[in-house]
């Protein structure tokens, strides 16, 4: 049956939801060749589901507003005010962040100890003003996390590439949290990571919403984006096709929406 | 595949151009240059290089680089010194053989530490252009070969001709670029480097034994740099340890890369290669006759490397531009 | 017993981090080749003597440590001999025109900025690979400086300026010291400072490195446009140790400056290696060349062993890397 079952009507709704403050809202931006026309708002404590066969332009989207690439047409606005992040380093310092689809390519550095990972994305909170490295702080900022998400690990200066991947996932999860982000992009965060470590990063993610972080939630898992979601983007070769509520949302009319028309 | 085969074409034909106009300019300024002796200039100048660009180029299109081709072809040339100061008698033949081999064992020696240990080869044959250069020394107690220990019919291999007046140092070079395209274009071990070169990955998930091929073009590149050194004792009557094909590689690098050879591997192509030896040949020709002096040719080879480059890259930003699609 | 070492190294991830490392094998061959000098001569337990041997090299090895910082984010330059003979060439000739000493150095030192913010201009902006870009402005900056100069020797400086080799404090001639000093400043910002962090995060994964913000292509102009003025620097000395600045200056000096770093146990494919070890080979070479010499082995002859040591450093660091740290 693909419909829904009752374990996936469980999305939290949250107290900055009924604020309705939107925080992001994208209009028309196009990238020659991957995408076209993307349009949506995205608030405060809202999770927004993306969802879409591969190839659909879901990634393109997310890494050009983190700043990653460049987009050809339209405007992105910010808190009020149209802005264009040239880089990650500009994306990140407004407050983005953005957990990639692939992990080892993107996400750890291999052969780089858990704490100096997880503690990659804050430069200036590790050190003082004049670059030197305070170890304390990069011990103490990594043991916050690795205990809250019970990371399972030997030391803080164990490698990262050591871990298992949902552990890893765990740890790029913190290095993002560290930075306080207002909105996190998270591109297939369950994918390779064991059925334990994926409620816990449910819970994780709900939290989050429930704190005031907008999140858009790249999913190929159905059942995930519609126990997640409050509402659900859905994109076919590189643009958004409709845009769903939850309670409108059953794995049907996703896919119904994915699958040319 | 096919636009970067088409894009070889644009460049082929580029360089083309570039030859004509270079010939054009300095047969304007003084027409000399069109005449017989210089063009005889150009086409015994380019030989040497020529031979060591076909394996320069094979190694280049399986994604690597050996910058040590100037000190084998050094090695094979003292070797080949002092085979004659002993055994004058030695046939072309002979000679040919002799520096094929050594030169084939040092180009062996480079692709198996390439291969091996996995390290880039430019690192490698940096490590192996001194390594050869020393052993150079070593074997030759830093004495030169001087003109009367060549042969004579070593030094007519460069000067005289059976053909046309067409030196026989010219027809074997030839003969060697045909071979090479036959090779590169016509067998199936052909297209297992190109196949190697844009995706080793791939290659080896075909069933190619990338490693072999490797080593082929290793093999291949030492093969024709020990050659060389040959022609060029043929052709200089002398040859000294401390100057013989020193930096040589560049000019070799530099021919093949404007020839449109991409050094991301896996596309080039034998009259690509030519044409920029040629361009090089003639440059070197016209530069008197620009009333540029000799000393600017090597800043001139290094300018064209970088500006073949650069062209390459921004070539390929474009392509990627109109070709991008949605993917993932 | 070998066996129990490795398991009891497998089971202790930061004892075998720190006990398996190349650059100890860096020191371990530094105090082999003190011992097997002192057989050679007994010159080599005279510390005067070391330093003078070393003087010649100090301008290969500031660049060692240079370079080091540029291997461990993950690109390369082979074009810093190059470097050191333009930059010297365009110091004499604009000494030679008249301008004054302060302003000649000044134009030697910048035009060596300009090189090398011309490789990493190519190298990030137009995404050249350094390793082979670096071998096309080899052959640039070098004939540009022969173009310059042609084959004369530019001299012609004031006595004041020359033989920089022969001033000493104490026993230590300067430029030793202004090695030293610069490799423990290097060293100290690489290993404690979060600029230094960033470079081993951005060798380690360029990828991930620019998803968390670090600003990759920046850092890299900035490491390239460094090593240029460092071989400007390195320019400025050499000529004042010759008295003159000839086009064909430091040729094949890329050798011995990649020699050092990889000797000293930096990882050829980025984000591990550190300025301890390259300091280390840098004594490596200063006494085998100086034993070299002392045994009479021709300095050409030498080459073969500098190749083959390259070679089989860069073997040996990679393998004790893939036994540490999988």
């Amino acid at each position: 049956m693909i419909g829904r079952s009752i374990e996936d009507i469980d999305v939290k709704e949250n107290d900055y939801l009924k604020n309705n403050e939107t925080i992001l809202s994208v209009n028309n931006i196009s990238q020659y060749g991957n995408f076209k026309n993307i349009s949506f708002d995205l608030k405060k404590g809202e999770i927004l589901g993306f969802a879409g066969l591969v190839g659909a332009g879901r990634t393109e989207v997310a890494k050009t507003i983190f700043g990653a690439e460049n987009f050809d047409e339209g405007e992105i606005n910010f808190k009020g005010s149209v802005i264009s992040n040239k880089s990650p380093h500009e994306a990140i310092q407004k407050g983005f962040a953005y957990v990639p689809e692939d992990r080892k390519q993107m996400g750890i550095f291999g052969s780089v100890a858990v704490e100096d990972n997880i503690t990659s994305a804050i430069p200036s909170e590790i050190s003082n003003k004049f670059g030197l490295i305070s170890k304390r702080s990069v011990s103490t900022k990594s043991e916050e996390y690795i205990n809250k998400f019970n990371i399972v690990l030997t030391s803080g200066r164990q490698l990262i590439q050591e871990l298992s991947g949902g552990n890893q996932q765990k740890c790029i999860i913190s290095k993002w949290l560290l930075s306080n982000p207002s909105i996190l992009i998270l591109d297939e965060p369950t994918r390779g990571v064991d059925v334990g470590v994926k409620s816990e990063m449910y819970e994780i993610i709900n939290q989050l919403a429930a704190m005031g972080t907008a999140i858009i939630l790249i999913s190929s898992e159905l059942p995930e984006i519609l126990s997640l979601a409050h509402r659900i983007v859905v994109m076919r070769e590189g643009q958004i096709t409709k845009i769903l509520d939850n309670k409108d949302a059953s794995q049907e009319t996703i896919m119904k929406f994915a699958i040319s028309a | 595949m096919s636009i970067f085969d088409k894009f070889l074409r644009i460049r082929e034909l580029g360089i083309f151009s570039i030859i004509i106009i270079v010939v054009i300019t300095a047969s304007i300024i003084d027409s000399r240059f069109l005449t017989i002796d210089s063009w005889r200039a150009v086409f015994l100048a380019i030989p040497l290089i020529l031979v060591m660009a076909m394996g320069q180029m094979m190694v280049i299109i399986c994604r690597h680089v050996d910058i040590s081709i100037g000190s084998i072809l050094a090695f094979a040339a003292i070797t080949i010194g002092f085979v004659f100061i002993h055994y004058p008698n030695t046939s072309l033949l002979m000679a040919l053989f002799i520096t094929a081999s050594v030169g084939t064992i040092m180009g062996l020696v480079n692709g198996i530490i390439v291969t091996r240990f996995n390290v880039h080869s430019i690192i490698v044959t940096l490590g192996t252009l001194s390594l050869y250069r020393g052993l150079v020394f070593i074997v030759s107690g830093g004495r030169q070969i001087d003109r009367n220990d060549i042969p004579v019919h070593i030094i007519s291999f460069s000067q005289t001709s059976f053909l046309f007046s067409i030196p026989a140092i010219l027809i074997l070079s030839v003969i060697i670029v045909l071979i090479t395209h036959l090779i590169m274009r016509h067998s199936v071990l052909g297209r297992e480097i190109y196949a190697t070169g844009s995706n080793p990955e791939a290659a080896h998930l075909k069933g190619i034994n990338v490693t072999k091929v490797t080593l082929f073009c290793f093999g291949v590149c030492g093969m024709l740099a020990g050659v060389a050194g040959l022609f060029y004792a043929s052709r200089f009557g002398y040859v000294n340890p401390g100057v013989t094909g020193v930096g040589i590689e560049f000019i070799v690098i530099a021919g093949v890369i404007i020839g449109g050879t991409s050094i991301t591997g896996g596309s080039g192509s034998v009259l690509g290669t030519f044409l920029g030896i040629l361009l090089l040949g003639i440059i070197n020709v016209a530069l008197p006759v620009l009333n540029i002096p000799g000393e600017f040719q090597k800043a001139i080879y290094g300018l064209i490397i970088v500006l073949a480059l650069s062209l390459d890259q921004l070539i390929i930003f474009r392509m990627k531009k109109l070709g991008g699609g949605a993917n993932a | 017993m070998l066996n129990k070492i490795s398991i009891y190294l497998s089971e202790n991830p930061t004892l075998r981090y720190w006990i398996i490392r190349p650059e100890w094998v860096a020191v371990i061959l530094l105090i082999i080749s003190i011992i097997a000098s002192l057989q050679l001569s007994p010159f080599f337990a005279d510390l005067a003597f070391i330093m003078d041997s070393a003087t010649p090299y100090v301008e290969y090895g500031l660049i060692a440590i240079v370079l080091t910082l540029i291997i461990i984010s993950g690109e390369i330059d082979l074009s810093i001999a190059s470097m050191i003979a333009l930059t010297a060439v365009i110091f004499g000739t604009v000494y030679n025109a008249g301008f004054g000493m302060p302003l000649s150095i000044l134009i030697g030192v910048l035009s060596g900025a300009l090189c090398g913010l011309f490789n990493g201009i190519l190298v990030t902006k137009l995404q050249i690979p350094s390793i082979i870009l670096t071998i096309g402005t080899l052959t640039l900056y070098r004939g540009i400086a022969q173009a310059l100069a042609s084959d004369f020797s530019l001299g012609g400086y004031p006595s004041w300026f020359i033989g920089i080799d022969y001033r000493y404090v104490g026993i230590i001639p300067i430029p030793v010291i202004i090695f030293t000093v610069f490799a423990i400043v290097v060293g100290f910002l690489l290993s404690s400072t979060i600029y230094g962090k960033q470079l081993y995060l951005i060798g380690t994964n360029p990828q991930t490195a620019k998803y968390s913000g670090i600003k990759v292509d920046k850092i890299k102009l900035l490491l390239f446009t460094f090593s240029g003025v460092i071989s400007g620097i390195a320019g400025v000395l050499t000529t004042s140790r010759l008295a003159v600045a000839r086009f064909n200056m430091a040729t094949g000096a890329e050798l011995e400056i990649v020699l050092m770093v990889m000797l000293g146990g930096t990882y050829i494919f980025g984000g591990r290696g550190n300025i301890f070890g390259t300091f280390v080979a840098f004594w490596i070479v200063v006494i085998l060349r100086a034993g070299f010499n002392v045994a009479r082995i021709k300095i050409e002859s030498q080459l073969t062993i500098l190749g083959a040591m390259l070679i089989i450093a860069i073997i040996l660091t990679n393998y004790i890397y893939s036994k540490s740290q999988k």
